[in-house]
């Protein structure tokens, strides 16, 4: 009958182009570090760690945190065999590591670098809202002089840090100003703003988001800007792209959401998100090998109705369709139910 | 005004949001979990208990007979789900779908659009009707003007994104249009989760003026289903647009699990079995100081952003690889244990060398080994 899909469908998507014009944005996998702080996870062995750092690059994936060598000789073993992996295979992924602002753990990556020979970036966070502050009797002082000394240690030491405060949609912005100048004057080019309690709205991420960049512009340096979200209240993928909105660079998650509690932004729900909206380029067709790896390997099984990749997430047009010829049959069955198109990702 | 709000700097209400908005939702969860009768009976007055309004009662029939009698028993506006033209005279309001896409309308073998809109204006019965636009998000502007122009006079019009494309931006303009172009007619919003945006969606169905949600526990539905009610509602909540007490909201919800053999999944938000535990040190370590300044409000907050008391739940602390001795003091206080320096440090360095997070007998095996 010669009909074609875009005839038939009006996509009342299109006008959110221009909220995204001129955006690239990068992804960070933190599977292989907050992945691992779930509760329900089993820490995976050095070969299945090795298949998904090998996996994200498959994906396109600019960054992977690859764990806390500081936490234990274990960690350390694994961080030093994943960041060799990446040295080795000629990587595009760019390795790093958690620290607290601690000389003590910032140190053992420092070492992991120099022993590879590669950069491996210290990512180093710090509480910075009112309400963890009161917990823990922080007074700013402190913050600050945490904040001076570990920034400066790592990029003394030749390694690239970035320096991220934790439950920073809860903190107050006079205190965000005064560490993030601090951050960036002792040598941090980029920052993270991390919803550790996944407290944000989209609304809040963008008020947070546009904040930062004023204070980025007041210092004068060329600092980029990360996106660190969690799931509590179920709106990880809608916070990733509100910060792409409002102007972050880099955006972090993990294989279908392991992580803390309930974990951290779905990297495979961004994948789609971010395919379908026109962001990225990368081929998909490895994403259910990626997402069934990490299931494997931790434990922590794709819920059945997990969108696109869970077993019960496809809705076939079955009846539906049956009186088209195939050819028509084909695509309708592809977009009729569910609006994804998954055969041209690769992903059925 | 919570005893502790001035310990948080809420970003989100930064600029004027946080408005009071009335919203109502519709309960699906009856017409679409996949379980027996008796089950879906039991749902009505469970979505009661959390303060649902509309509960939707499958198509016609008798299963349909008896949930309408248990949701006005329960104080529910019971919704019945029609065919066009479908006849019904039973008490409840009738669900009307129609195909608002060129998609939809080409795949039901009607290339005509306006014989489809002419079938559509001849056999919609307007008494006690809502009109479902399914598949709205794919529908050219020009169908959905007429086919709200057609929908004049009934009770209510459902923009439905039942392929689950729509963004936040999109459903807006969707919601705005539909309000522009019916200014008379009540606008509710129904959408599927294929993008992990059901619920977002919904939130911003409400901002643009939608009247009504709808919505099905553990987003039961085809596919990834439905926007989840239960993650619905605990957003209102922190939003602000209702004060309802949840505290129920989790036996539906493992009600709804139970029925269908569904296995809520552990990090599954709010509900799952790890929402509220953490074994990473720094974040174990800030709930203890907390609990030790004596203030449960700060405890229930210091690391999470849903606090777990509104939902009878609790903070929980567990020893892992990543974890530190706080972690243990805090574990071996919670079981009655005295947190004796050398038992600390034994069961740390066991969970250290563990790839997981230490089962209460692994803990027990170490304290008896002491």
């Amino acid at each position: 009958m010669g009909v074609r899909p875009q005839d038939l469908i009006y996509d009342w998507n299109r006008e959110d182009a221009s909220l995204y014009a001129g955006r690239v944005v990068e992804l960070e996998d933190e599977t292989l570090r907050d992945g691992l702080q779930s509760p329900s996870v089993i820490d995976p062995e050095i070969d299945d760690k090795l298949r998904i750092i090998h996996l994200m690059e498959a994906l396109g994936i600019h960054g992977a945190d690859v764990g806390l060598p500081g936490a234990g000789q274990r960690n350390r073993e694994h961080v030093v065999r994943m960041c060799r992996e990446i040295r080795d295979n000629h990587m595009r992924l760019e390795p790093s590591c958690a620290a607290r602002t601690l000389i003590v753990d910032i140190q053992p990556i420092v070492e992991v670098s120099q022993e590879l020979g590669m950069n491996v970036e210290a990512n180093v966070f710090l509480g910075s809202s009112p309400i963890r502050l009161y917990a823990e009797d922080w007074p700013m002082e402190k913050l600050l002089k945490h904040t001076v000394e570990a920034v400066s240690f790592a990029t003394k030491n030749g390694i690239s840090c970035m320096y991220v405060t934790e439950d920073t949609t809860r903190a107050h912005p006079d205190t965000l100003r005064a560490l993030y100048t601090a951050a960036i004057e002792a040598g941090a080019r980029r920052v993270c703003l991390a919803d550790t309690v996944g407290h944000a709205t989209p609304e809040g991420v963008r008020n947070l988001v546009k904040f930062i960049r004023g204070v980025i512009a007041e210092t004068g340096q060329d600092v980029k800007i990360d996106w660190h979200g969690h799931r509590d209240r179920a709106l990880a993928i809608v916070n990733a792209l509100a910060a792409i909105e409002a102007g972050a660079d880099r955006i972090h998650g993990t294989a279908i959401g392991v992580g803390e509690r309930v974990g951290n932004t779905p990297m495979d729900l961004l994948l789609i998100n971010l395919k379908v909206m026109g962001m990225i380029d990368s081929d998909l067709s490895r994403l259910k090998e990626y997402t069934e790896t990490v299931a494997r390997a931790t434990g922590v099984p794709v819920p059945h109705n997990w969108p696109v990749l869970g077993a019960r997430a496809y809705r076939p047009a079955g009846d539906a369709v049956a009186h088209f010829d195939e050819a028509e049959r084909k695509w309708l069955s592809d977009c009729l139910y569910g609006a994804l198109p998954v055969t041209a990702l690769g992903l059925r | 005004m919570n005893p502790g709000d001035h310990l948080i700097y809420d970003w989100n209400r930064v600029g004027g949001a946080g408005l009071s908005l009335k919203v109502e939702i519709e309960d699906h969860t009856p017409a679409v979990a996949p379980c027996a009768l008796k089950d879906r009976l039991k749902f009505i007055p469970l979505a009661a208990a959390v303060g649902i309004t509309a509960v939707n009662v499958g198509p016609a029939g008798p299963d349909a007979t008896a949930m309408i009698a248990a949701a006005r028993e329960a104080g529910l506006e019971p919704v019945v789900m029609l065919a066009l033209g479908e006849k019904f005279d039973g008490d409840a309001i009738g669900e009307v779908r129609v195909w608002a896409s060129r998609l939809r309308q080409y795949s039901h073998a009607f290339e005509d659009e306006k014989k489809y809109l002419d079938e559509v204006a001849r056999r919609l019965d307007g008494r006690r009707r809502k009109v479902i636009l399914e598949d709205a998000s794919r529908a050219h502007p020009d169908t959905l003007a007429a086919l709200l122009r057609i929908c004049a006079g009934t009770d209510a019009v459902v923009l439905d994104d039942s392929a689950g494309l729509a963004t936040p931006h999109a459903v807006r303009r969707l919601v705005e249009f539909a309000r522009e172009h019916a200014p008379d007619v009540r606008i509710e919003w129904s959408g599927h989760n294929e993008r992990d945006l059901a619920v977002v969606n919904c939130l911003d169905a409400v901002h643009a003026g939608a009247s009504a949600l709808h919505a099905s526990v553990l987003s039961c539905g085809h596919g990834p289903g439905l926007a989840a009610l239960d993650h619905l509602l605990v957003n209102l909540r922190l939003l602000g647009y209702i004060d309802r007490d949840l505290s129920r909201l989790g036996e539906h919800v493992e009600a709804v699990a139970a029925a269908c053999g569904f296995q809520i999944p552990v990090n599954y938000p709010v509900f799952g079995k790890d929402a509220f535990r953490t074994a990473t040190g720094v974040h174990a370590a800030a709930i203890v100081k907390a609990q030790a300044k004596g203030e449960d409000w700060l405890a229930d907050r210091v690391y999470s952003g849903v606090p777990a008391g509104w939902f009878g739940r609790s903070q929980v602390i567990d020893i892992g690889p990543m974890s530190g001795e706080s972690n243990v003091v805090a574990w071996l206080r919670q079981h009655g244990r005295e947190p004796e320096p050398d038992l600390v440090k034994r069961i740390i360095a066991r969970a250290k060398t563990s790839n997981h997070i230490l089962s209460v007998e692994e803990v027990e095996a170490e304290i008896a080994s002491h």
